[in-house]
């Protein structure tokens, strides 16, 4: 099948009004969770996990993905008007975002903001329309080292593009393989740590622990503060932006789309590193520095563009390797194994409804997210006052909900409820918990490709460095581990994330 | 595999203790975390959702989600009766019309029989 019968294929399939209900609550809800603080999309995406269960594979993913862009979009809206970020990607988006709203202008910052995710989100699904069948051909010569390497590099990059020391990400990675090795031993039988607990024989799921993580601790964190939030007491006019806008903001936007979508294919990158690396290339490039941070469009255009064009970018290794780039991706991976399908160089071939229907509901869910936020920006102001003390039962209800319906097993609940105890914690002491996630899915695979590799030679390690593929990916992996150990990165490296 | 990440934690554990006393010996002071914060809220909200655990099966999910919602409306940020009683039971009739009935999600029935 070429390349554009495959792409009018997802497209009849995306406008299957089934199909295209999914999209369109995929995105709503994505937008709802993007504008409310405390619940992000992986709070959200495991939430609707089970509900897909009973939908046919493309609809589930089309539906999960809609949410993953839709929080890109509605993250902005917070960080405008209420100088709170809806979710971690847009915090760089309240620097100047903010000041416009103060200064009257919050109609231009939240059109610019929609408008240049609506490019970038385009664009970058351009790119994984190119990129991702060229990708996962030449995939299909890799063979079990690669895979290891590859998946080593993953994890390298989140821990060095973490914030914090790299050696709090990388304990996080580690205790990640850890909980990743708990139950049966697919190749031995053996029950690894399950202490003799049967519910603990399937391992740990996904779920529960990015729920906990995630969605719990999030709620324990805020109620702790003030829970008062003002929005900005100004009426939102001229949403669409006037010319001068326009001339300001283009550059930005390509620029963030470019720089996002490429940053977001990398394994471990994605949303939130590309939109600070746009604000500080644009910073960075501007004829007037100086006024970055007091209100100016470009901090706005660059940025929201970024982490939208990430997320396109991020679907790339995903659908192409099978390999999962945050922890967005990896839930998606959970979907697409729950549903009986090998992520995998072999998806697009075998299950090409899956590729191109997701790519193609991804430009419908795109412009429906374009006619979504424009108008309803009123709308989402409303559900942003309705205050944070009755908000917070609902979301911990809707993640015991969640953590429940996915095996109607209350050991689930207990496990969200674990994880969301530990990563209050992890917050306290600023252990990030994306590296964990990621370990906890990759885990179960790296160990599959290790023992693979190690019987293709005769249990030789060597085999990782005499392969030129998986050589050449552990020496990058292997240099950004020892970049830190270098001085002057040390010196640079808490501003990146902080 | 088990072993090595053990083995991993472990090593990075150390790295970070001599890591906080290079930084100690340099004259940092660290705060309590818990100070200046009202984790009192937390430990609530963390006991309420292992008691919802611990109650959603004997008593069901009607019950338990009706109390929940309730007690944490009242006690950490504390609302009117009005509004405790009545959003709790318009959130629980919600969430067992949307899960229960509308997508089937089987929640534990309890003693009540809903």
């Amino acid at each position: 099948m070429d390349f554009f019968n495959s792409a009018i294929m997802g497209f009849q399939l995306a406008f299957q009004p089934i199909n295209f209900m999914f999209c369109f609550i995929g995105v709503l809800i994505g937008t709802l969770v993007g504008v409310l603080p405390g619940l992000g999309p992986v709070a959200a995406m495991s939430l609707l996990l089970p509900v897909t269960f009973n939908v046919a594979p493309v609809s589930a993913i089309i539906v999960l993905s809609g949410i993953y862009y839709g929080a890109m979009y509605g993250g902005s809206t917070t960080s405008i008007l209420v100088n709170i970020p809806g979710e971690a990607a847009s915090v760089i988006t309240c620097l100047d975002g903010y000041q416009m709203a103060r200064q009257g202008r919050a109609g231009p910052a939240l059109g610019i903001a929609a408008f240049g995710s609506f490019i970038a989100g385009t664009l970058s699904i351009v790119g994984l329309m190119f990129i991702g069948p060229f990708l996962a051909a030449g995939a299909l010569r890799f063979g079990p080292p690669e895979y290891f390497a590859i998946m080593i590099l993953g994890m390298t990059v989140l821990t060095f593009l973490a914030s914090g020391p790299m050696w709090k990400a990388l304990l996080m990675a580690a205790f990640g393989l850890f909980l990743s090795t708990i139950g049966m031993d697919n190749v031995s039988g053996i029950a690894r740590l399950s202490f003799n607990i049967e519910e603990l024989l399937d391992g740990i799921g996904l779920v529960p622990v990015v729920m906990g993580l995630f969605g719990i601790s999030e709620v324990m964190l805020n109620v702790e503060s003030s829970m008062d939030r003002s929005i900005f007491a100004t009426k939102i006019k001229n949403i669409l932006p006037n010319l001068k806008d326009w001339k300001a903001s283009w550059g930005p936007i390509i620029r963030g789309t470019f720089l996002g979508f490429f940053l977001g294919i990398l394994p471990g990158a994605g949303a939130v590193i590309s939109s600070f690396a746009s604000y500080a290339v644009e910073k960075k490039i501007s004829k007037h520095p100086e006024k970055f941070g007091t209100g100016v469009i470009e901090g706005v255009a660059g940025p929201e563009s970024a982490n939208n064009a990430a997320t396109g970018g991020a679907f790339i290794p995903l659908l192409s390797l099978g390999i999962p780039s945050n922890a967005v991706t990896a839930l998606l991976l959970g979907a697409l194994i729950i549903h009986g399908i090998q992520p995998g160089p072999l998806l697009i071939k075998e299950h090409p409804d899956i590729f191109w229907g997701t790519v193609a509901s991804m430009y419908l869910g795109n412009i429906l997210l374009l006619v979504l936020n424009l108008p309803l920006i009123g709308l989402w102001v409303k559900v942003l006052k309705v205050p944070y003390p009755v908000l917070f039962p609902l979301i911990l209800l809707f993640c015991l909900i969640g953590a429940y319906s996915l095996n109607n097993s209350i050991t689930d609940v207990t496990i969200m409820n674990i994880f969301g105890l530990i990563g209050y914690f992890f917050r306290k002491f600023r252990y990030e918990a994306a590296p964990l996630v990621l370990a906890l899915v990759l885990g179960p695979m790296m160990e599959n490709s290790l023992r693979q590799s190690l019987l293709l030679s005769d249990g030789n390690p060597l085999i990782f460095l005499n392969r030129p593929i998986s050589s050449v990916i552990l020496i990058i992996a292997f240099l950004l581990l020892a970049f830190p150990l270098i001085p002057w990165f040390n010196k640079k490296r808490p501003a990146f994330g902080e | 595999m088990p072993f090595l990440s053990g083995l991993a934690i472990g090593f990075f554990s150390i790295i970070g203790f001599i890591h906080a006393t290079i930084r100690k010996n340099r004259g940092e002071v660290w705060d309590s975390f818990l100070k200046a914060v009202r984790w009192e809220k937390a430990l609530i909200i963390i006991i309420s959702l292992f008691a919802y655990g611990l109650l959603l099966g004997p008593i069901g999910f009607f019950l338990c989600t009706l109390l929940f919602i309730g007690f944490l409306l009242r006690v950490i940020v504390p609302q009117r009766w009005l509004l405790v009683i009545g959003g709790s039971l318009l959130i629980t009739v919600a969430s067992y019309v949307v899960f229960e009935v509308l997508l089937k999600a089987q929640l534990p029935k309890g003693f009540l029989g809903f």
